[in-house]
């Protein structure tokens, strides 16, 4: 749009929502004198999630993001990581271009995406026979839409997530609503 | 959960209220005069401040990938920015218009005239101290014009430096030959001082 002076805004959301992370206990990792059957469930939680979205480009942008639990009702699930967004339409991001003649912002009114990324995760969850945790490795995919109000930026997202940890393999759904602040 | 994922999404999609993009431009100073132009001659959209609907501005007067936005007040430069089209962004512009060079001369004549009109009154005071570093800063700033330092030659001369008068109306002579008080000045002070006739 304008070439010199440009400044794509970073971005840091904070949103809330619902994490359910369904978990099986690997045969493998399941040993010794009190060997049982391997143990499956859910987690779920009201969770919140920290997002920080940085380096845009042209249609891209790199983000981090932080989920942890609010309210749980059986164990707990937490995971931080990061990955990419790749932004439809046009205008990926808030623009700034500052001078001494001219102050100019464009501020994307409807966005929708797509990402991917890597996340750590713990999770701690209820067998019949004892509380366990662990800790995975998870791939994050998912898409979201954000959206321009008078005073404030909605950024809506939901994704799933497939994880490998040491005693289990998990399957997690996050859907996240909340607000987003532009880094001017 | 996916199904609900999924639906939550589809509803916040579908239930927001439509939230058109806004077309904001403000300046300073305020009312200028706002054109726009797309391949034809410029149509005016209004004074600033301006707020409109970005998409109705596109589909009224854009006919092609680009347009032209002109914010013209008298006693400034116009100012032009030349935009993509686009319809799905609040844009915001706000000019700091500049101003007119013929009006910001007048101006800054004003000014000086003003601080000539002060220094003066100092001079009548007979508060040649104050009057003399006045006229040192204005002399900076103006280092060609000759009434500054004829300025300085009467505060010299009335607090009875007259060496130092002598000197700066020669130099106010030096500055414009056609400064015929300083011309007059600097011939009467050689006399007194018995001086031969120098022009700087």
């Amino acid at each position: 749009m304008i070439q010199s002076n440009l400044k794509k805004s970073d971005e840091f959301s904070l949103l809330m929502g619902m994490a359910n992370v369904g978990f099986t206990e690997t045969q493998s990792a399941l040993s010794g004198p009190n060997q049982q059957t391997p143990a499956s469930g859910s987690v779920a939680a009201i969770s919140g999630m920290l997002h920080y979205r940085f380096r845009t480009e042209e249609k891209t942008a790199w983000y981090g993001q932080f989920t942890f639990p609010l309210m749980a009702s059986q164990g707990s699930y937490l995971s931080g990581g990061g990955g990419i967004e790749y932004y439809f339409g046009r205008a990926p991001a808030k623009i700034i271009l500052k001078d001494a003649t001219t102050s100019f912002t464009l501020t994307p009114v409807t966005r929708f995406f797509v990402m991917g990324g890597l996340n750590m995760a713990y999770i701690a969850y209820l067998t019949e026979t004892a509380k366990k945790n662990d800790t995975l490795l998870e791939i994050d995919l998912g898409g979201g839409m954000t959206r321009k109000f008078n005073s404030w930026t909605l950024r809506a997202q939901a994704g799933i997530a497939r994880g490998v940890g040491v005693a289990t393999t998990t399957m997690g759904m996050k859907a996240m609503i909340g607000g987003i602040f532009f880094l001017d | 959960m996916l199904r609900f994922n999924v639906a939550v999404l589809i509803l916040l999609s579908i239930s927001i209220p439509a939230w058109s993009a806004k077309l904001i431009i403000k300046s300073q100073p305020d009312a200028a005069e706002i054109y726009i132009s797309s391949n034809g001659k410029p149509v005016r959209l209004g004074v600033t401040p301006y707020e409109a609907d970005l998409g109705e501005v596109i589909k009224t007067y854009v006919k092609s990938n680009s347009f032209l936005l002109e914010l013209k007040k008298s006693g400034h430069n116009p100012y032009r920015l030349l935009i993509a089209k686009t319809d799905d962004v609040d844009l915001e512009l706000t000019a700091n218009l500049e101003l007119d060079k013929a009006v910001s001369n007048i101006k800054e004549h004003d000014a000086l005239m003003n601080q000539l009109f002060e220094i003066q009154k100092l001079v009548r005071g007979r508060n040649f101290r104050d009057a003399i570093l006045k006229l040192d800063d204005l002399e900076k700033k103006h280092p060609a014009l000759s009434i500054i330092p004829e300025m300085k030659a009467t505060a010299y001369y009335m607090n009875k430096e007259v060496e130092s008068a002598l000197s700066y109306y020669r130099r106010a002579f030096s500055l414009n030959p056609d400064n015929h008080d300083a011309y007059r000045m600097k011939i009467y002070l050689e006399k007194k001082l018995g001086v031969d006739s120098e022009v700087q």
